[in-house]
């Protein structure tokens, strides 16, 4: 009878602890376990990436040695005509530094690209959040902007070793100065959040009055935004209202369907963080 | 404290690393068209066939691993983990016929009570009351259907591993 006391009183004393760790932990201690937590599954997030790429490799490994003679023909096609790209694009380059050290500009290089690979991706009612397979040993930090070929794919919202966290522009966390394509006046975009099925939104404030609901308008990121370069698109204008105090407008932004199939992003260092 | 299910700790922490290697490979496979939450594949086969204390550390460590990237307390959700596997364990002597029904209807309940836990804890990342509403309850069937697929295997296979190596675990009560 007595052991079986003890055996409620302690399960009841494990449910407790848990209960008190949750409420009167201070806030260090849970940051300390939730970042010895993350550390310890970063390397099972990525499996599935790492085995995915696994099953790439062997199934190009399976190709027969027509096609790969075929594919090597089609690459040094496309390696010589990337050669002229890289030669006029290094003279550009040479011809912008001249340019710049004639007039005493500033450099106009602010960001280096460091491309990584999606891990993961969590798309629900809660977080719109994908994981990059780089982390802070690549010099990523929190804040920096994410982009890929459709555009603006997020800020990265937690780092790892290892991994990133990066929040999508769908997301409702994500908020961002920005601009209409072909006008300068800033505006402010906001995600709308995971809504159903696949369908990937946001919403914008702040419209001059005078801006019209045209076909086809875009918003691109503004260089108010800190972390962005100016002109990466964000979306493309879907609805515009006029507001109840008839000064702004707001309406609704439909982003690329892409945005959660990404399978490669670029994380954008600012030039000055590199090092520190 | 651990006469019996000591090697069982690293059996079930093992597997539910696997099991959420497997959710989360489906979840980036599914590309936002629904996302499975299924926490009762890690808490129901613990629940099952541990006593009370190695249950609750095969509970806690998977829920503060599952969360620990999220935006909310991981201790909050391994208590409210090791609430549903309490309620599941104090039981089990009455699931102990293991059969497809009893395995799966537990498992829908823990994941449904959970989903709903969920829906009030977590953060709402959706920007209507409505849609978020229907965003959940699109998730929560989708993880119910996939529960029905694998929430016996799942629930067996610890068993069939322990057996394996002759071993035998069962549902009984606490000694």
């Amino acid at each position: 009878m007595a052991f079986k006391n003890f055996k409620s009183v302690r399960n009841i004393a494990i449910f407790a602890l848990a209960l008190f760790a949750a409420v009167l932990l201070p806030d260090w201690v849970v940051d300390f376990f939730r970042g010895a937590f993350a550390e310890f599954r970063a390397p099972l997030e990525a499996i599935p990436s790492q085995l995915n790429d696994l099953r790439k490799f062997w199934s190009l490994k399976s190709n027969t040695k027509l096609e790969l003679i075929e594919a090597g023909r089609d690459l040094a096609r496309l390696n010589s005509a990337y050669e002229l790209k890289v030669m006029e694009n290094s003279s550009l380059k040479l011809q912008v530094e001249r340019l710049e050290e004639l007039l005493s500009l500033p450099s106009q290089e602010r960001y280096k690209m460091e491309i990584a690979r999606v891990a993961s991706r969590d798309i629900n009612a809660w977080w719109q959040q994908v994981t990059l397979r780089k982390g802070s040993l690549h010099g990523i930090k929190e804040g920096y902007a994410v982009i890929y070929g459709g555009g603006v794919l997020g800020r990265v919202c937690e780092v790892g070793l290892y991994t990133c966290k990066v929040e999508l522009v769908s997301s409702r966390d994500f908020r961002i100065a920005c601009h209409i394509k072909g006008d300068d006046r800033p505006i402010i975009y906001q995600g709308l959040g995971g809504v159903s099925l696949r369908s990937f939104g946001g919403e914008i404030r702040d419209v001059p009055a005078d801006v019209e609901e045209t076909s086809g308008a875009v918003i691109v990121t503004s260089s108010l935004a800190g972390s962005f370069p100016d002109g990466i698109l964000i979306g493309e204008i879907s609805s515009l209202k006029l507001d109840s105090d008839e000064i702004f407008k707001s309406g609704t932004v439909r982003l690329n369907p892409e945005l959660s199939a990404v399978k490669e992003a670029a994380v954008l260092i600012p030039v000055g963080d590199i090092g520190k | 404290m651990f006469r019996r299910f000591d090697v069982c700790i690293w059996l079930f922490l093992v597997l539910n690393a696997l099991y959420w290697v497997a959710v989360s490979a489906l979840n980036t496979c599914a590309q936002g068209y629904f996302y499975l939450v299924v926490p009762a594949l890690f808490i129901v086969p613990a629940a099952l066939y541990m006593n009370y204390v190695s249950m609750s550390i095969v509970v806690v460590f998977s829920a503060m691993a599952s969360f620990s990237n999220a935006d909310v307390n991981p201790f909050l959700i391994a208590a409210v983990w090791l609430m549903a596997a309490w309620l599941v364990n104090v039981c089990r002597f009455r699931l102990r016929t293991g059969d497809y029904m009893t395995t799966v209807s537990v498992s829908l309940l823990v994941n449904m009570f959970l989903i709903l836990c969920y829906a009030v804890i977590l953060p709402c990342g959706v920007y209507t009351a409505g849609e978020y509403v229907k965003r959940i309850l699109v998730d929560a069937a989708t993880s119910g259907l996939f529960i029905l697929a694998v929430g016996n295997f799942c629930a067996k296979l610890p068993v069939c591993i322990m057996d394996y190596f002759g071993i035998d675990i069962t549902m009984n009560e606490e000694i």
